[in-house]
């Protein structure tokens, strides 16, 4: 599944794929294919660049499903 | 400091590794399939293909050491009776098939006499069925008493 949030904010951010990837020392296709949903990052990943784009777990990573909705 | 420092990151690794594990798997199955036809078809004494063998029997402990140190037994089953016949029927099973190939090809008796061959490839069946079944018993059986071991070292104290 495509993580459009993680690409909302990196955008918000004005902040590019090769820049990103830098700051949480990846490569670009890493940071391309998390945004594609192509590859499942590590939680030490996720949290990295978490705080690269000032945000939580949640914000960037967390799907909401229906029904667990209360 | 180490001396190789990785300069990859987590998904080049596991990349990485994935292709080294296909990688492997051919040379391993590639490597058998060479000792069979050296060793069974075109009969070739041991010195042709013993530094093969060795090289596939060490990858072979190499594997059944890191394992069982790591409590790991199969990608698509685990350590249960029925696996163990399954496997070792299929096993035995495709052995005993060459065997009786080779055996027809090789030896004149034999390729007359199919009762003969019948009964030999039977045994040789028989025998490698149980040979196989005990090592799956007794590895399977150690690779749960690890994996029991590792889960305790992890338990929640309350739990205790």
């Amino acid at each position: 599944m495509k993580n459009i949030k993680l690409k909302v904010a990196r955008a918000e951010k004005d902040i590019s794929q090769e820049e990103l990837a830098k700051r949480v020392g990846v490569t670009r296709q890493t940071i391309g294919m998390i945004e594609a949903g192509k590859f499942n990052p590590s939680l030490q990943l996720c949290i990295a660049i978490c705080k690269a784009l000032g945000k939580t777990l949640n914000d960037l990573f967390w799907e909401e499903n229906d029904n667990e909705k209360i | 400091m180490k001396k190789f420092k990785k300069v990859v990151d987590e998904r080049q690794e596991l990349e990485l590794y994935k292709i080294e594990h296909v990688c492997f798997w051919i040379v391993f199955w590639l490597l058998l399939g060479s000792i069979i036809v050296q060793s069974m078809f075109l009969n070739a004494p041991f010195s042709q293909w013993g530094f093969e063998w060795t090289v596939f029997m060490i990858s072979c402990g190499g594997v059944m050491v890191g394992c069982y140190k790591k409590g790991q037994w199969d990608f698509y089953s685990k350590p249960t009776t029925k696996n163990y016949l399954i496997y070792s029927l299929i096993g035995s099973g495709a052995f005993a098939v060459i065997y009786a190939i080779t055996m027809s090809m090789n030896n004149a008796y034999l390729k007359d006499n199919l009762l003969a061959l019948g009964a030999l490839t039977a045994f040789i069946f028989a025998m490698l069925f149980a040979l196989i079944f005990v090592a799956l018993f007794v590895t399977g059986t150690l690779v749960k008493k690890r994996q029991k071991k590792l889960e305790d070292q992890f338990k929640d104290d309350d739990q205790q």
